[in-house]
């Protein structure tokens, strides 16, 4: 017993494991500097709040790391029924805020489904295309594939999410290639997916579209739209290099920013950390990012492969198109920085897909 | 197990995750090439803009469109406003800064304190004192900004209806966005803090006249003072578009003589162009003057006429479903025509009272004698009840319903103003689902001399005689006759025809000469409305609003005076519809309005008038 439990701990991925907490760690204390001063009361007690969902996401993790990986397989295709029915019952039961129907009402807490969701697709995907090693070189497991992914992102871009719908389809591309389709057909499916997004544009709604076009110009509607991406460059850049220090960056004390301890907390710790802080947390992520991928790469199973390798794509497209945002080099999308954006939802779906990954590596055999 | 890891590296997977792991690492280095960018290439510009100065945006409010007469006489402007605040961070000594402010605002200091401590606001943002302070004050105050730190004094422009209480209800009034409309318009682009048109043709052509909000960028240092800062703006400023100015149909004379003969009598007059459908004057009584919401302060008087039991917010002309009287009469004699059921030379005889076969029921012409044998154009004269009783029920309720949707009764004009009601024609179906009965032809009586069911508006009326004056051509009426362009010019729109009535012309000249003998034959019931020289035509209408045995007293036991009318009788110019809420009889009441009215659009001296 003991050597096993030995053999347990000494598996768990340490610099992982390190990574995630540091992250967390930066992302209580910047929304404890960018919520104090606030004058919403309700806004106050965030960072408690924040760290009681990284504990409860710390015992998912550890929760998880008791199932062994081919049981995770093997329930894996059992969570997409459910999964689709959460999604329809959120838009017809949901919460409304701002005008999406993204959230069910628990009593105090706010669950938003769409988060989980990514989760549970890369599992269903990972298990899908675990399964079809030589079949997956044919265009119809492709397809398949696609469509395993395209439901949860249709569901999701009627909430209205465009932001987190997006997210599905990097993964998808990302996981299918990784499990050795031929890129032709990839290429193929991307060439008929961008000759179709004219069409799409008119899908999109009013904001939707605004939002695109203040992007490539956020001068054209600085009260507007444009005014997060304007006020964000600037608190960004005015941390150069060291930044301002914590709790004194002047536009996130000074309510300058909109959102600032959810969408642009990035914003907050570019301010008040400068280059070498915000440069500090990419590595972090890096180092997040590696261990993933070695744990693909010395994974046992096709599963284990495409699990981990979801999974990166997950946090690499997060943590990208978020800082991205921050910076003014991507259109405002709403997606979370992953440990770092206030919101349990969010948090309890990223400490749950690290703790697939330290999973794998534990599993392993 | 572990030949799985074989397979898998047989498949180019090492390859794969290769390049997996080269894009996102690539991505995570554009990021970092982007901070780079933003902290270290640009840092100090943005440190600058973010420490030393501040930059806050301040909407900058579009000025609204100008609205004219069709003359160019300014009916509509904007005006200078100016509003009091102050920064609280920015005052020195809040006790003395109170007491001055005070005096000088005419409000109590302690009222001033209370204001400038309050919370909830962000730094640095202004607490408005009092809004549209006098130009006097304004100047007193501007002049001592500087001994009074912290102090705010702001231009605004007011929205200014030059003539007061005149064309209330067709011009409308402004007022800022509530949160209902702002739920509404938000994806049009509104935004909290928008002034826009409540009533009239504010509302209806906002769009147009309420131009493009801009903004500045305010440069403030640390203690929130605005600077003129030389660190160069990374963000430029917009210019507001100015609201297009418009120009209406209204002519203000004519505008004025129907409000002046109205006077404090409740009704509407609407004169129309029959030839295009512009809309002359269109005067609801009482109005009320569209200045007290633009001003700041008004709110008991805005309370008054909103609550006021003479219904002065509603615009009589168009907002109003009313019983006509006689003037009915005239689609009576259109659809009779039109059906075959008369012919020109058909008389018949009334002798003061008319019974349906094998019915019990009297209809009673006002008449008491009776007029002998009459022809259309006489009956149509002499405004005989039995001629038209007998003709309605010839006709039958669906084809009297036929002619009057066709002359625009029991629909919506389509003018440019809001809330314009749809008034009521009845038919066999609707009395069918409504109360479960069959239609009776004592009803077809009854709605042939306009009492019953029928509901119309002043607007509808207008229409309708406009096109019986012009030879069938049912124009829709309109308030806009053009948008004033860049350089001065006005670029008219078209007007618009309805649609063609597809009634001979011979029948509506025939009905014309009856309404010429209305006015200007001895006998007709319109005299009062004559100008000599000037071929008016004319009906009038007296429409019950009670029945005999009624218990209502005073002026509610008045019946409607309607006149509806035209001139000159060859190529008629203008239409017009008289109504007087329980005003008395149309030929004593209506129709002298419609003569001072139609005086003034034809240019008639005004002792001719007088003298008449």
């Amino acid at each position: 017993m003991k050597t096993i439990r030995k053999k347990f701990i000494s598996r768990l991925d340490q610099p992982l494991i390190v990574s995630v907490l540091a992250i967390s760690a930066i992302g209580v204390s910047t929304i404890y500097s960018a919520t104090h001063q606030s004058l919403q009361a309700s806004v106050s007690g965030y960072p408690a709040r924040q760290m009681i969902w990284m504990l409860l996401g710390l015992s998912l993790m550890v929760t998880v790391l008791f199932v062994d990986t081919k049981t995770i397989r093997k329930i894996s295709p059992y969570l997409y029924p459910p999964l689709i029915l959460i999604l329809i019952g959120v838009l017809l039961f949901g919460k409304t805020s701002l005008g999406a129907k993204r959230w069910f009402a628990l009593g105090p807490l706010t669950v938003q489904p769409s988060e989980f969701a990514k989760i549970v697709v890369i599992m269903a995907l990972a298990s899908y295309l675990s399964a079809r090693k030589t079949t997956v070189r044919y265009f119809s497991t492709v397809i398949i594939s696609l469509l395993i992914v395209a439901v949860p992102t249709l569901l999701v871009m009627k909430q209205p999410d465009l932001g987190t719908a997006m997210t599905f389809l990097p993964i998808f591309l990302v996981m299918v290639l990784a499990a050795g389709a031929r890129v032709g057909h990839l290429v193929a499916l991307c060439a008929a997916g961008l000759s179709a997004a004219p069409a799409l544009w008119f899908m999109l709604k009013d904001y939707q579209k605004s939002r695109i076009m203040t992007f490539l110009n956020p001068e054209s509607d600085p009260l507007g739209s444009g005014y997060s991406i304007i006020q964000s460059k600037i608190a960004v850049g005015s941390g150069e290099l060291l930044g301002k220090g914590w709790m004194k960056g002047t536009q996130t004390q000074l309510n300058f920013l909109p959102e600032q301890y959810t969408d642009f907390i990035f914003s907050a710790i570019g301010e008040e950390w400068g280059f070498v802080g915000a440069v500090l947390l990419i590595l972090l992520f890096a180092v997040i990012i590696a261990r993933g991928i070695r744990i693909a790469w010395k994974a046992n199973d096709d599963f284990g492969y495409l699990l981990a390798v979801g999974i990166v794509a997950l946090i690499s497209f997060h943590v990208f198109v978020n800082i991205g945002m921050a910076i003014g080099f991507l259109p405002v999308t709403g997606l979370p920085l992953p440990f770092v954006t206030y919101g349990g939802s969010s948090i309890l779906a990223m400490m749950l897909s690290v703790g697939l990954l330290l999973n794998i590596r534990v599993w392993r055999d | 197990m572990l030949d799985r890891k074989k397979d898998i590296r047989n498949l180019s997977f090492p390859f794969r995750l290769f390049v997996i792991s080269a894009a996102v690492y690539s991505l995570l280095g554009v990021l970092v090439a982007g901070l780079w960018n933003l902290q270290m290439v640009h840092g100090k510009k943005f440190r600058t803009l973010s420490e030393e100065n501040r930059l806050k945006l301040i909407p900058v409010s579009p000025p609204r469109g100008i609205i004219y007469d069709r003359n160019m006489a300014i009916l509509v402007d904007n005006q200078p406003s100016f509003n009091v605040g102050v920064i609280p961070e920015e005052i020195d000594d809040i006790e003395t800064v109170s007491e001055t402010l005070g005096k000088a605002l005419t409000i109590p200091a302690k009222s001033v304190r209370e204001m400038i401590a309050g919370s909830g606001r962000r730094k640095f943002e202004i607490v408005p004192l009092k809004k549209d302070v006098d130009r006097k004050t304004a100047t007193f105050l501007e002049e001592r900004k500087t001994i009074i730190p912290g102090l705010v004094v702001q231009l605004e422009a007011r929205r200014n209806y030059v003539l007061g209480n005149f064309a209330s209800h067709l011009l409308g009034y402004v007022g800022e966005i509530s949160a209902d409309e702002l739920e509404r318009l938000k994806e049009s682009g509104y935004r909290r803090g928008d002034i826009i048109g409540k009533f009239g043709i504010e509302k209806f052509h906002n769009e147009k006249i309420m131009g493009t909000r801009g903004w500045k960028w305010r440069v403030v240092n640390v203690l929130g003072k605005e600077v003129i800062s030389d660190v160069p703006l990374l963000f430029k400023a917009k210019e507001p578009v100015a609201g297009d100015s418009v120009v209406l149909t209204i002519d203000k004379n004519i505008q004025k003589a129907a409000e002046d003969a109205l006077g404090d009598r409740k009704g509407a007059v609407v004169a129309m162009d029959p030839r295009n459908g512009d809309i002359l004057a269109l005067a609801s009584s009482p109005g009320f003057d569209p200045n007290i919401f633009s001003h700041k302060g008004k709110g008991a008087e805005i309370r008054s006429i909103f609550t006021d039991e003479r219904s002065v917010m509603m615009n009589r002309a168009t907002q109003g479903g009313y019983p006509l009287g006689s003037v009915f009469k005239l689609v009576i004699a259109v659809a009779a025509l039109e059906e075959g059921v008369i012919k020109p030379e058909t008389r018949l005889s009334c002798g003061g009272a008319f019974r349906l076969p094998g019915g019990n029921a009297v209809f009673r012409c006002w008449r008491a004698g009776g007029h002998g044998s009459l022809d259309l154009i006489n009956a149509i004269k002499n405004s005989c009840n039995v001629y038209f009783y007998q003709t309605g029920v010839k006709l039958g309720i669906d084809r009297i319903e036929k002619y009057s949707r066709l002359l625009g009764f029991g629909g919506r004009t389509g003018i440019d103003l809001p809330y314009e009601t749809a008034g009521f024609v009845p038919s066999e179906d609707w009395k069918k689902k409504t109360f479960g009965e069959k239609w009776y032809p004592g009803e077809s009586a009854v709605i042939s001399i306009g009492q019953g069911y029928l509901q119309v508006t002043p607007l509808q009326v207008a229409a309708g005689v406009a096109a019986i004056a012009n030879g069938g051509s049912y124009y829709r009426p309109r308030l806009l006759k053009g948008v004033l362009g860049g350089k001065g010019e006005v670029d008219e729109f078209e007007p618009v025809v309805e649609k063609n009535l597809n009634v001979s012309g011979e029948n509506l000249r025939l009905i014309r000469e009856g309404m010429w003998k209305v006015v200007n034959e001895d006998g007709g019931t319109a005299r009062k409305a004559r100008i000599e020289g000037f071929g008016v035509c004319g009906k009038t209408g007296t429409a019950q609003t009670v029945s005999r045995n009624s218990k209502v007293q005073g002026e509610k036991r008045q019946p409607h005076a309607w006149f509806a009318g035209f001139a000159p009788f060859e190529n008629p110019s203008i239409a017009i519809a008289v109504f007087v809420e329980h005003g008395g009889y149309g030929g004593n009441v209506a129709a002298p309005i419609a003569r001072k009215v139609l005086a003034a659009a034809l240019g008639v001296k005004e002792d001719v008038v007088a003298g008449l």
